[in-house]
C-alpha cells in the first residue's frame, strides 16, 4: 500500500481546503512534516485514521472527538446542508488506486458523529467503479488491528518494548502477518451459539448426571471468561497508572531540587528490579531442584542402614556366595556328589549336602546387592550435590532478599527526602507518586491472583471435561451430540496450537530482521533478539567466551526496539506470501509508516539512532517532527535525514491562533530559509504548506 | 489450509499438528476457515456461528 495524496476539508483546525502528496518515490520515500507543538501534528495522524476507519480509529489522546468539523464553520452562517468536514485519501493497493472519501455532515455530527460516510472509488484496469462494501475493503487492505502499528505518536511506542508488553507484542505479530483469523476461529467455535448450541443438545438427549456435569463446566466457563476480562481491564489499569508515574518521574527529574535524588532512586528501582526477577529465577531454580532431587536429602538413615546390613552380609562370608544353591540343588537331584559318593535318601552324605544349601547364595541376590551397593553409592553422592546446591541457593536468595531490603529502604529514604524538604512542588509530585505507585502495586496483585484463579478454573474444567467423557452416553442422539460437542472443543484446540505454532515459528525469522535493524543504529557490541516467549531482550558480550549479559533499557533503547520490531514486522509483512504457514493464499503487503513525534526527549545519541533507520523503517514514511525534534541537539536528526537523501516531500504547517504554546517558535528556520509558522488571529485554523 | 504433501519431513510445525489431527477434524476446520475468511474484514458477522454449527453438523453425522 502507498498513500498518494490527504485532502482535508473543514476538518477541525483545517479549515476549508488543504492538501498534501507523500514522497512515493523508492529512493526518496521519507515525507517530513514540521509542526511545532499544538500547531496540528496530532489532528493530521488522525485525519488519516478517521479518514481509514472513521471514529473508532481515533487516538487516546485526540481530545473532543465528538467535533470533527471546524468550528468557526459549524458557527457560520453557510446553510447547515453545506457545512461538511471531509477527509479524503488517495492510495494505491496492489496495483488498483483507490480514493477514499469520509464524510460527516453539520446536522450528523449534531445526531451522531460517530457515524460518518465513506465512499471508496477504485481503478482498476482503467475502469473506475464505487466499492459496494467500502468498510470492509478497507479493513482488508489494512486490518483495524495493525492499524497502531503503523500510525502512532513516537512517544509513548516505547512501551511495546517493555516486560509487561509481551501480549501485545505477540499479539502485533499475529495481527500483522495475518494470523488473526485463526484466532477469530477458534473464539468462535467456542462461542455460545456454537459450542453451547451442541451442549444444550447434548443436555437435553444425556442422562441427569451428564447435564448437571454440563451446565457445571458451563458455569465454570463463563466464570473463566470473566476473571480473564477482569484481568485484561486490570491490565490496562496498570499500563495507564504506569504511563502517570512515568509522567511525574519526568517532572521531578526536571526539577533541578529533585533531580540527582529522583536520578539516584530511578537507579535503585531498576537495580531492585533486576534484584526480583533474579530472586524469582532463583526461586524457580531451587522448586525445580527440590521436586527433582529432593528426596535424597531425606535418605541419610536408609543409606546408612542399607550400609549396614551389605557390610554384615560381607563379614558374615554370606555375599558374595562362595556356592550358588542352584548348584547344591543338581548334586540332590542327580542324587551324586561330585566327590562320586551316592546321596540316597536319608543317608548322612546327603544331609552334610542338604546342609549347604543354608548357606549357599543365589546369583540373583549376588547381583541385586551388587546393584543396592552402586545405587547406596550414588544415592549418597546425589544428597550431597543436592545438599550443597540448595546451600547455595538459599544463599543467593538470601543475598537477594537482604539487596532488596536495601533499595526498598534507600528508596523510603529519598521519598521522605524529596516530600519532607523539597517544596511543595516537589512535594505534591511524591504525594502523587505514593498514590500511583499503591495502585500499581495493587493492580500488580490483582493480575497475579486473578492467573491463579484462572488456572485453577482451567484445571477444574479439564478435569469436569474429562468426566462428562467418561460419562457414558447410552441413547444414540446423546452420542451423537457429544461427538459434536467434542469436535468443536477439539478444533479450538487444534487451532490454537496451530496459532501457536505459527507464531513462535515466526521468531527467528523476525530476529533475523530485528538484527538487520537494529545493527544499523546501535555501535557497541549488543544485540536485540524477541525471546520465545514474546520480551525483547537487549544482550552485550562479555569477556572473549561468547558469554552475553542482559542490559537494563533506557527510554531511548527502548523506543529504538519498539521501532526496529515494528519496522522489522513491515518488512516480515511484506515477504509473507514467502513464509510457509498452514493458511492458505497469505499476500504478502507493503505498508507505510506514519509517525508523530519519534524523537521525542531522547538523547542525542539516540535521535541520531532513529533519524538513521527512519528512511528504511517501510517503503513510505511519514514523520512528524517540531523544530526542536528536528533540528535541536545541533542538529541530530535534520543532518541524518537531509544527508540520507531520503526526503521526498516537506511540509510545514502554519498556525492562526491568538496564542500558541510557550515553546513553540514563530518561525521555522531551514538553512537560509525563514519561514514564518504561526500568525496572530482570532480564530484558530492551520494550513498545510509545501516547502 | 496448505494440501497434504507426500514428503512431511518439511512441513512446518503447524502442518504436522494438522495432520496429526483426525481427518474428520482436518476436514471440518479446512470448511470452517474457508467461511471465517469470506467474513473476516466484516464489522459485524451475524451468520458465521450458523454456518459453523451447519458445518459441524454436516461433518459430524
Amino acid at each position: 500500500m502507498k498513500l498518494h495524496r490527504l485532502t482535508l476539508r473543514n476538518f477541525r483546525q483545517f479549515y476549508g481546503e488543504q492538501e498534501l502528496y507523500f514522497a512515493e518515490l523508492d529512493e526518496r520515500n521519507v515525507t517530513v512534516i514540521h509542526a511545532e507543538n499544538g500547531f496540528g501534528k496530532t489532528a493530521l495522524l488522525n485525519a488519516l485514521l478517521w479518514g481509514f476507519y472513521g471514529h473508532e480509529g481515533l487516538t487516546s489522546d485526540f481530545a473532543g472527538k465528538d467535533s470533527i468539523l471546524n468550528k468557526s464553520v459549524a458557527a457560520s452562517s453557510i446553510p447547515e446542508t453545506e457545512k461538511v468536514a471531509e477527509v479524503e485519501i488517495r492510495f494505491e493497493h496492489e496495483g488498483h488506486r483507490y480514493r477514499l472519501v469520509r464524510s460527516l455532515p453539520y446536522l450528523q455530527q449534531k445526531a451522531d458523529s460517530r457515524k460518518s460516510l465513506l465512499t471508496l472509488e477504485v481503478t482498476r484496469d482503467g475502469q473506475t467503479f464505487n466499492d459496494r462494501l467500502p468498510d470492509q475493503k478497507i479493513r482488508s487492505i489494512i486490518p483495524r488491528g495493525i492499524a497502531p502499528l503503523l500510525f502512532f505518536n513516537g512517544e509513548g511506542i516505547d512501551r511495546l518494548a517493555m516486560e509487561e508488553s509481551a501480549d501485545q507484542v505477540r499479539e502485533a505479530i499475529r495481527q500483522m502477518l495475518g494470523l488473526s483469523l485463526l484466532q477469530a476461529t477458534a473464539e468462535d467455535l467456542r462461542h455460545q451459539n456454537v459450542r453451547g448450541r451442541f451442549r444444550t443438545e447434548l443436555r437435553e438427549s444425556a442422562t441427569a448426571e451428564i447435564a448437571e456435569l454440563l451446565q457445571r463446566l458451563e458455569e465454570l466457563e463463563a466464570q473463566i471468561e470473566k476473571r480473564k476480562a477482569s484481568r485484561e481491564q486490570a491490565k490496562k489499569n496498570l499500563n495507564s497508572t504506569e504511563t502517570e508515574i512515568e509522567a511525574v518521574d519526568a517532572s521531578l527529574a526536571n526539577n533541578r531540587q529533585a533531580q540527582e535524588l529522583q536520578h539516584k532512586r530511578q537507579n535503585l528501582e531498576a537495580a531492585k528490579t533486576k534484584a526480583v526477577e533474579d530472586l524469582g529465577a532463583v526461586t524457580r531454580e531451587l522448586a525445580k531442584l527440590i521436586a527433582e532431587d529432593g528426596y535424597s536429602l531425606f535418605t541419610e538413615s536408609l543409606v546408612t542402614r542399607g550400609r549396614a546390613i551389605v557390610t554384615r552380609l560381607r563379614n558374615e562370608n554370606r555375599i558374595p556366595a562362595r556356592v550358588l544353591n542352584v548348584f547344591i540343588e543338581d548334586l540332590l537331584q542327580s542324587d551324586r556328589c561330585i566327590c562320586k559318593r551316592c546321596l540316597p535318601e536319608g543317608s548322612e552324605e546327603r544331609a552334610a549336602v542338604q546342609a549347604l544349601l543354608t548357606t549357599a547364595g543365589d546369583q540373583n541376590v549376588n547381583n541385586a546387592v551388587g546393584a543396592i551397593d552402586n545405587a547406596l553409592g550414588r544415592l549418597e553422592e546425589l544428597r550431597e550435590n543436592t545438599r550443597e546446591r540448595v546451600h547455595e541457593f538459599n544463599t543467593r536468595r538470601l543475598k537477594l532478599k537482604a539487596d532488596i531490603t536495601v533499595y526498598d529502604n534507600t528508596i523510603a529514604e529519598i521519598h521522605q527526602q524529596l516530600g519532607n524538604r523539597l517544596g511543595e512542588e516537589v512535594r505534591e509530585l511524591e504525594d502523587k507518586r505514593r498514590i500511583l505507585q499503591d495502585r500499581r502495586d495493587d493492580f500488580i496483585g490483582k493480575i497475579h491472583i486473578t492467573t491463579q484463579q484462572i488456572e485453577d478454573d482451567q484445571a477444574s474444567a479439564e478435569a469436569l471435561r474429562a468426566q462428562i467423557g467418561a460419562a457414558q452416553a447410552t441413547k444414540e442422539a446423546a452420542e451423537l451430540a457429544r461427538r459434536r460437542v467434542n469436535a468443536v472443543e477439539d478444533c479450538a484446540k487444534l487451532i490454537d496450537s496451530l496459532l501457536e505454532a505459527e507464531t513462535e515459528s515466526l521468531v527467528p525469522m523476525l530476529n533475523q530482521k530485528i538484527r538487520e535493524h537494529f545493527d544499523r543504529i546501535i555501535d557497541r557490541p549488543h544485540r536485540a533478539e524477541l525471546t520465545p516467549d514474546f520480551r525483547f531482550s537487549i544482550t552485550q558480550e562479555i569477556g572473549t567466551n561468547g558469554e552475553r549479559v542482559d542490559v537494563n533499557q533506557s527510554t531511548g533503547q527502548r523506543q529504538i526496539t519498539s521501532l526496529v520490531f515494528i519496522a522489522s514486522l513491515v518488512s516480515l509483512a511484506q515477504e509473507r506470501a514467502k513464509i510457509p504457514t498452514i493458511l492458505r493464499g497469505l499476500s504478502g503487503a507493503a505498508y507505510p509508516m506514519v509517525m508523530d513525534s519519534p524523537f521525542g526527549q531522547l538523547s542525542t545519541r539516540f535521535r541520531k539512532g532513529i533519524a538513521e533507520i527512519v528512511p528504511f523503517l517501510a517503503p513510505q514514511v511519514i514523520l512528524f517532527a517540531s523544530s526542536e525534534q528536528y533540528f535541536g541537539m545541533t542538529g541530530a536528526v535534520s543532518d541524518q535525514l537531509e544527508n540520507s537523501n531520503r526526503i521526498g516531500k516537506r511540509y510545514y504547517l502554519t498556525y492562526h491562533a491568538p496564542s500558541h504554546s510557550p515553546d513553540a517558535s514563530d518561525e521555522l528556520v531551514i538553512g537560509n530559509q525563514r519561514l514564518q509558522q504561526y500568525f496572530q488571529a482570532d480564530e484558530e485554523r492551520t494550513e498545510i504548506k509545501e516547502i | 489450509m496448505s494440501d497434504p504433501e507426500p514428503d512431511t519431513k518439511n512441513y512446518t510445525r503447524s502442518q504436522q499438528l494438522f495432520l496429526a489431527a483426525p481427518e474428520e477434524y482436518q476436514k471440518l476446520v479446512r470448511d470452517i476457515l474457508k467461511e471465517e475468511r469470506e467474513v473476516m474484514h466484516l464489522l459485524r458477522r451475524p451468520d458465521i456461528h450458523q454456518k459453523i454449527v451447519h458445518l459441524v453438523r454436516r461433518h459430524i453425522a
